[in-house]
């Protein structure tokens, strides 16, 4: 994505190798240095970073409470102003602080992006190197299961597991961990089956060592990198789906404040109070592309042969 | 070649049977349609007379061993609330979901090929950067976001287009560009780094120094054998239109398959979401063996594996 | 690529979807289009019991009788008359010479055919409310008599509540009931011509409809699951009616030209269930040992005062606030003492409410815990109302905790399934026929069983009571438990919000809520 990075040699950190300690300083450095090169990476990382800061804060420096409304001041347009403040962005059905609304929305998806893709990221690393290192049957029986989830639209699967546990943040976290794992799981398999092959794999069978030890030691740290690429890409796709299925109705309920959900809100009145639906949406779409920035510039660092692909 | 498509089809079937399982499953731990479907006046001694007459007291492996028996022969029963066979419902949706995915991939590829093609032959140039952030935005915005805003747009202040159904041509324009907009971001990208792979091969240059016109170097050669990875990214991506469309055609009032899934669901028709989920993996799984036998036609080599 | 070609390519893509589009039909006929939430169960009437089916079956099968548009009585559809002959008995004289739409003949032994149907077939969702016929009787090919379990104060209302279409046997006989969900024929006033499940409805006039056919010679039902876009198709001509605008909408509709916005009740009553004892449904074994506050009197008429129905009816968009759960148009809903306005002001006293709850045992500020559940949308924004709810009694020293699930969820685990602690937000029909049945001691449901024994009397007595002023001192008497017992807290009646294109179109609605286009007429 990032033009500026594609011309340039970066020196190429390596991430998940042997522990020595007294590198870190050393390791850092050319990273930050290679992101000072990159305004793309360098946007990505602000955004991530006030996005992290309004998770955390954002309910102390709201405007308005974001929960209790003004019940006289409902559907007001953009910069309606009241003895109790400013409405930046209007207010919606409920007389609610649009823009306050947002900021506490942050945590929603900070929390589902980072935990579910946590959670996908874990399974599908672990059946990826379990399928692609014993082959078989495991490997089988993994990637059968992985065609079948593949072949649902995802939304449906995921609408239709959501039915069985009650609704909930929780709910929806673990419901996208636990369908999203097919994409790491087919990849790290993919990279298991290059990796195994290779000569220092080979020879750590040679010097006697076992199957678990080598699989640990040798092969988890040279697929980890794609495993790490592939977390920040699924980031953005999983809050994505989050405001789908709140959206849906099948996510997230309220009156736990989150974008999807004020989409769904709004979506019913968009013919007189276009705001509702605008300024949410206009907040999912930067806070994916501010981890799609940072995701890029984390793979031209950490694997400079996917540099320029897709 | 014959054995290799003896195979697929193997895994295939092997597929199609997991997915059963997973469905059935799941659709009947959510609950029993009773609870839905029943007025909420209804007594405990109503419903549980509903329920046995409906024959969901029984036991969960027997229900599942009647229902794959009868699904192999093609009967997925009756829908619960229509009272006319599940299949029957699916296919009168079915047809508008796949004009609409056709008509997403069709926009995609018409604009993700030129775009592509050309920010790779003008690197760095306005229009690559202009398309880097078309495929950036496409990526980051929520399909059924920008649908509602296309509606703000076009149907509620210039009241020049459908803001539901599929009954006019017009109808097809917002729904389309909603869908395709995400697919058009991946593929332009995919087919801007193919061509730039594919561009600093040795014949190519070759080609451009036997003095062959640029246009025709361009479409000939480069093109054609950058079909690849394009061909396998249009391929997932019809897959993903097919799931997207799910979200499209609730915020369309699409009359599709999508909308249909969600609505049985929500109604717990179990029988049409059994019959629309299988037909969802199948399109699927077709897509995906298609891609594959196109492999074979473009790139000779793979013959040989 | 070729510009040419790509020029071309795009013609082409044009050129498909033009010749995808049926011409346009430009002939004298009235077509009126109504935008239908959706979604529409079955064609095959008494199966189903979703009463926005039966808008649609209304237009395509006769009753016997049906309820008349004002909510005042009843008509006579396939019956030309009908009579009270003793306390049990009732009958029905029907009209010469009816058919249904396939020529069909409509006599006393079609009719007898649909009713047993109804009583006996366990399968359809409308067989317990037929449980109160003991016996059909032909008396001749035009009459015919229906004898009741007990003596039936609501005869008529149960007699043309759902399931009462009539179906045509022998047409069913030849081809079977999936064929007939397929092309169901009644003897109505409109056939059905042509429709795809859940999405679209076309409907003809009948030319052969006994009082000759409707003043529209078409109508169809349009599935627009979206209000948004149910009001963007109106403004644009697309539709000729929607049921229910969204309130920052209206004085948009209003101020369009040719577009009318009316207001109507709906039949539809607002309600919180409380819980006054811990024995139905999963809670138990879900929350085990737990104790709801609701169980104690002054807890739950403390909540019954906290309420300021006028501000929910309002947060609800359009609504009456009242305290009895029968419509205003009964004279069962005491609407003069239950839905006065300034009565129900005065109910809402947070004062008494806070005493209340120290009599309770809860000191200021210091209330108890109350977990409140909520569907999403079921018939008008509980989600808002609960939310706004929760709020009011957090003001007078609850502390309330708010689940909201969608609604299917809801009815599954809440409603159906049993699982309300202390509140669950409901949304009921407000025909009086069958409410004291739920407050009898008998009748569990998985989320209430109410049983007070001289209030279970009450109820029972007016049950069987046919004089009219008699039972309507006894219901006097009942809603006075009712109100005091605060088991059932009603908020509000829903009214429907209609806008319609009244340039083309004379339109009154009726006052149960149903948008069935019987007596439509096309503006001259």
């Amino acid at each position: 994505m990032s033009v500026e990075t594609e011309k340039k040699v970066i020196p190429i950190p390596q991430i998940g190798g042997k522990r020595e300690p007294e590198s870190n300083r050393r390791r850092l450095s050319p990273l930050w240095a290679s992101l000072r090169r990159s305004p793309v990476g360098m946007i990505g990382l602000g955004i991530v970073c006030l996005l992290l800061f309004l998770a955390v804060f954002g309910s102390l420096i709201v405007p308005h409470d974001p929960v209790d409304g003004n019940l006289r001041a409902r559907f007001m347009p953009p910069g309606f102003t009241s003895e109790a403040g400013v409405n930046l962005l209007g207010t919606d059905q409920l007389g609610r602080d649009i823009f306050s609304r947002i900021i506490v929305g942050s945590t929603v998806s900070v929390m589902v992006g980072v935990v579910s893709v946590l959670i996908a990221g874990s399974i599908g690393v672990l059946l990826g190197l379990l399928a692609g290192f014993f082959g078989g049957w495991v490997d089988n029986v993994v990637m059968r299961i992985a065609d079948g989830l593949l072949s649902i639209p995802f939304i449906i699967l995921v609408v239709a597991v959501s039915g069985i546990l009650s609704a909930g943040l929780g709910t929806l976290i673990l419901i996208l961990g636990l369908t999203g794992w097919v994409t790491y799981a087919r990849v790290i398999r993919g990279e298991v089956l290059k990796v195994r092959e290779m000569e220092y794999v080979i020879a750590a069978y040679a010097i006697g060592q076992s199957r678990v030890r080598v699989m640990l030691n040798h092969i988890l740290p040279n697929v980890i990198s794609t495993a790490i690429i592939l977390a920040a890409s699924q980031v953005g796709v999983t809050i994505l789906a989050e405001s789908s299925l709140s959206f849906l109705g099948l996510g997230v309920k309220s009156p736990t404040v989150t974008w999807g959900l004020m989409l769904a809100d709004g979506r019913q009145y968009i013919n007189s109070a276009w705001w509702m639906t605008t300024f949410p949406g206009i907040a999912i779409t930067i806070t994916v592309l501010g981890v799609a920035f940072l995701g890029d510039w984390l793979r031209d660092v950490l694997d400079p042969n996917m540099r320029g692909r897709g | 070649m014959y054995g290799l498509f003896v195979n697929r089809m193997i895994q295939m079937v092997i597929t199609l049977f997991i997915v059963s399982m997973i469905v059935f499953f799941m659709v009947r731990l959510k609950g029993d349609p009773i609870s839905v479907m029943a007025p909420p006046t209804f007594n405990t001694e109503q419903i549980a007379r509903l329920r046995e007459a409906w024959g969901f007291d029984k036991p969960l492996l027997e229900q599942y061993t009647i229902f794959i028996t009868k699904a192999i022969t093609g009967d997925f029963g009756q829908s619960i609330q229509a009272r006319r066979p599940a299949m029957e419902l699916v296919m009168e949706r079915l047809g508008n979901t796949y004009l609409l995915a056709s008509c997403a991939a069709l926009l995609g590829l018409v604009l993700a090929l030129p775009l592509g093609v050309m920010s790779a032959v003008r690197r760095n140039s306005l229009i690559d950067v202009v398309s880097s952030a078309f495929a950036a935005l496409g990526n980051a915005m929520p399909n059924f976001w920008l649908g509602l805003m296309l509606i703000i747009v076009f149907s509620v202040n210039l009241r020049i287009l459908p803001a539901f159904g599929a009954l006019e041509p017009a109808a097809f324009i917002m729904p389309s560009i909603t869908l395709a907009v995400g697919t058009a971001a991946r593929l332009s990208r995919v087919t801007r780094s193919a061509m730039l792979e594919v561009m600093n091969q040795d014949y190519i240059r070759t080609a451009y120094s036997k003095g062959l016109s640029n246009r025709f170097v361009l479409i000939k050669h480069a093109l054609r054998n950058a079909l690849i990875p394009i061909v396998t990214v249009f391929g997932l991506q019809l897959g993903w239109l097919l799931g997207g469309s799910v979200v499209v055609e609730s915020v369309f009032s699409w009359p599709g398959l999508g909308r249909l899934m969600i609505e049985s669901i929500n109604v717990r028709d179990i029988t049409v979401v059994q019959a629309g989920l299988f037909w969802f993996a199948l399109s699927f799984i077709l897509i995906n063996f298609i891609v594959d036998a196109l492999y074979v036609y473009l790139d000779p080599r793979i013959h040989y594996r | 690529m070729n510009r040419k070609r790509f020029t071309t390519l795009l013609v082409l893509v044009f050129a498909v979807f033009l010749s995808l589009q049926p011409l346009a039909a430009q002939d004298e006929v009235t077509e009126f289009v109504f935008a239908h939430s959706g979604p529409i169960r079955t064609m095959d009437a008494p199966v189903t019991w979703f009463g926005s089916t039966h808008w649609l079956t209304n237009g395509l099968y006769d009753c016997l009788i049906w309820r008349a548009a004002d909510g005042n009585g009843y008509v006579g559809q396939a019956a030309e008359s009908w009579e009270n002959v003793d306390d049990v008995t009732w009958r029905f004289k029907l009209r010469e010479g009816l058919t249904f739409q396939n020529g069909e003949v409509l006599d006393a032994e079609a009719v007898k055919w649909n009713l047993d149907r109804v009583r006996s077939r366990e399968d359809f969702l409308v067989y317990p409310q037929w449980q109160f016929i003991q016996d059909v009787v032909i008396v001749d090919p035009l009459t015919i008599e229906i004898v009741t379990v007990n003596p039936h104060p609501y005869f008529e209302y149960d007699v043309s509540y759902n399931g009462c279409q009539l179906l045509p046997p022998d047409y069913m006989a030849e081809v079977g009931e999936e064929e007939f969900a397929r092309r169901p024929i009644g003897s109505g006033p409109f056939k059905l011509v042509e429709f795809t499940e859940s999405d679209r409805y076309v409907f003809e006039a009948w030319d052969g409809y006994w009082a000759g056919p409707p003043a529209v010679d078409r109508v169809i039902y349009q599935v627009i699951p979206e209000q948004s876009a149910q009001v963007a198709a109106l403004l644009a001509g697309q539709v000729d009616m929607i049921p229910a605008v969204p309130r920052p909408d209206r004085g948009l509709l209003e101020g369009s030209e040719g577009i009318s916005v009316v207001e109507e009740t709906s039949n539809r009553i607002t309600s919180f269930y409380l819980r006054v004892e811990t024995e139905t449904g999963a809670m138990n074994e879900t929350y085990p040992d737990f104790q709801p506050a609701t169980l104690n009197d002054n807890v739950r008429l403390a909540i019954s005062h906290a309420l300021d129905r006028e501000l929910l009816a309002d947060v609800q968009g359009s609504a009456q606030p009242r305290l009895s759960r029968v419509c205003s148009y009964y004279p069962e809903g005491f609407a003069e003492q239950y839905a006065d306005p300034e009565a129900v002001a005065a109910w809402y006293n947070p004062d008494l409410s806070r005493s209340l709850l120290a009599e309770a045992g809860f000191a200021d500020g210091a209330g108890p815990t109350i977990y409140l559940d909520a569907p999403t949308f079921q018939f008008g924004n509980e989600k808002e109302v609960a939310e706004v709810a929760a709020a009011m009694l957090e003001e007078v020293g609850f502390n309330v905790e708010l689940n909201i699930l969608d609604a299917s969820a809801y009815s599954e685990q809440i409603t159906s399934g049993g699982n309300n602690r202390d509140m669950m937000l409901t949304t009921l029909g407000c025909s009086p026929s069958l409410v004291p049945t739920f407050y009898t001691c008998e009748w569990t449901q998985a989320n209430y069983n109410v049983c007070v024994p001289e209030w279970d009397a009450l109820g029972k007595q007016i049950l069987t009571t046919v004089n009219p002023e008699a039972r309507l001192d006894l219901w006097g008497q009942w809603w006075e438990t009712y109100v005091n017992y605060a088991q059932t807290i009603t908020l509000y009646e829903i009214n429907s919000v209609i806008a319609y294109n009244s340039a083309e179109f004379d339109f009154t609605p009726r006052k149960d809520g149903w948008f069935t286009f019987r007596d439509l007429k096309p503006r001259q």
